[in-house]
C-alpha cells in the first residue's frame, strides 16, 4: 500500500470525529421545513419550537449557518460529568461513558459554545476526565500479558489512540507467552 | 523455515542475529569448513565466538548422539545484566547492553526454551512498556533524545507509535489542523 505508514495503523482522530459525526442529537431549528432529503434518508419534519433529531454533521452544519441551536446531551452537563469524573476517580476501572464522548464533546465546544452553560468548567471536568481514564490506559498496559487484554469501556477515540502501541506490545508479549502455555499444557 | 517467517526481509532481524554468541564444537572440523581464512581443522572442543543465526543453526547438528556445537548463554544475558533487570527494570539501558537486546533475546529464548530468562525479558517488557507510554503521553514537544537514548530497538519503535498517537491527539484537541477535506488539486 502506498499510504503512509502512519495511517495504516490507525485512524487520525480527525477522521474518528467525522465518523462520529452520524452520532444523533437533536436541535431546535429556526426554520419550517417538512423534510430534508439526502440519498440515503431523509430528516425532519423540523418545526419551531420543537426539537428534531438529525445527525451531528447536520446538526453542525446548520448550527454555523445559524439556523439551529443544538440540544447539548445529557450526559453533556456539568454536574454529570462531576458525577462521571467523581465515578472515574473512585474505581479503578474505566466507567461507563459515551462511545463517542470526546468527539461529540470537541465538536459541540467548538460550534456551539454559546450553548452550553458553564463551557469553562466543563472543559476542565473533560480534560480531568481523560488524564484520569489516560493514568488507567497506562495501568492497563503494565498488565498485558499476551494472553488477553480487557478494554471495557473504553471510547472510539481512546481505543484508536492506543491501538498501534497495544497491540505492537501484545505482539511482543505474545512471543515470550509459549513456554507459560506448554506448561499449562502439561499440567 | 519457521525461524525466518516473515522476517526474511526485515532488517533489524538481520542485526539483531548478527551478535556473536560463545560456544564450543564438540567435533573436529575440516580446515576446508574454516572461514577465518587462516586454513587450519579446527579441533574437537574449541571455543569459538559465531553469530546467533550461524550458531543457532549447529546446534541442529547432530553427530554419534551429540551435537556439533554446543552455544552458552549470550554475554548480554548473563546473570549481571538480569540482577541489574530484577532490580530495577526501568533503570537498565537496554541500549548499551545491546540495541537489539529484546528482539535478540526472544529468539534465544523461543529456541532454547529459556523459562527464567523469558520471565526475566517479560518483566523488563512490561515495566519499561508502562515507562516509554508515560514518558510519550506526557512529554510531548521537547526532546526526548536522552529519553529514548536508553531504549533498544522494540522499544524505540514502541515509543514511536506512542508519540505519534500522543501527537495526533494534541494537535486534533488544539484545533490546529483542518477537518477532512476533499483532496486539493493543482
Amino acid at each position: 500500500m502506498a499510504l503512509p505508514q502512519k495511517i495504516q495503523r490507525q485512524f487520525s482522530p480527525e477522521e474518528i470525529q467525522f465518523i462520529a459525526g452520524n452520532e444523533f442529537i437533536s436541535i431546535i431549528p429556526n426554520f419550517t421545513l417538512d423534510k430534508m432529503e439526502f440519498i440515503q434518508t431523509s430528516y425532519g419534519p423540523f418545526m419551531p419550537p420543537l426539537q428534531a433529531q438529525v445527525p451531528l454533521w447536520l446538526a453542525v452544519a446548520l448550527k454555523k449557518n445559524r439556523k439551529c441551536s443544538i440540544v447539548p446531551p445529557n450526559w453533556f452537563t456539568k454536574d454529570n460529568l462531576q458525577a462521571l469524573l467523581q465515578n472515574e476517580e473512585d474505581h479503578d476501572e474505566f466507567a461507563k461513558v459515551p462511545f463517542h464522548y470526546m468527539e461529540i464533546a470537541h465538536m459541540l465546544i467548538e460550534v456551539a459554545p454559546d450553548e452550553i452553560p458553564d463551557i469553562e468548567h466543563i472543559r476542565k471536568l473533560l480534560k480531568d476526565i481523560r488524564e484520569c481514564r489516560q493514568r488507567k490506559t497506562r495501568d492497563l498496559l503494565g498488565k498485558v500479558d499476551g494472553t488477553r487484554l480487557e478494554l471495557h469501556n473504553m471510547s472510539r477515540m481512546e481505543l484508536n489512540e492506543i491501538r498501534p502501541l497495544f497491540s505492537a506490545a501484545f505482539n511482543e508479549m505474545t512471543k515470550l507467552q509459549f513456554l507459560d502455555n506448554q506448561d499449562e499444557v502439561m499440567e | 523455515m519457521s525461524s525466518l517467517g516473515d522476517e526474511y526481509y526485515d532488517i533489524d532481524a538481520i542485526l539483531a542475529e548478527h551478535e556473536k554468541v560463545p560456544g564450543r564444537f564438540n567435533d573436529s572440523v575440516g580446515a576446508e569448513l574454516n572461514l577465518t581464512g587462516e586454513g587450519v581443522a579446527v579441533p574437537s572442543g574449541t571455543k569459538v565466538e559465531l553469530p546467533y543465526w550461524l550458531a543457532e543453526s549447529l546446534v541442529e547438528f547432530y553427530q554419534r548422539d551429540e551435537t556439533l556445537f554446543d552455544m552458552e548463554t549470550p554475554r548480554i544475558y548473563n546473570n549481571r545484566v538480569r540482577n541489574a533487570i530484577i532490580a530495577g527494570p526501568t533503570s537498565v539501558d537496554t541500549r548499551r547492553i545491546h540495541p537489539y537486546f529484546h528482539r535478540l533475546g526472544i529468539k534465544f529464548v523461543q529456541k532454547f526454551e529459556q523459562e527464567q530468562l523469558a520471565q526475566v525479558l517479560k518483566l523488563s517488557f512490561r515495566k519499561r512498556l508502562y515507562m516509554i507510554l508515560d514518558h510519550a503521553q506526557t512529554v510531548l514537544n521537547t526532546d526526548s533524545s536522552h529519553f529514548t537514548r536508553k531504549l533498544d530497538e522494540t522499544e524505540r519503535q514502541l515509543f514511536k507509535l506512542a508519540h505519534d498517537s500522543a501527537m495526533a491527539m494534541k494537535s486534533w484537541q488544539s484545533g490546529s489542523k483542518p477537518l477532512l477535506q476533499s483532496a486539493v488539486s493543482y
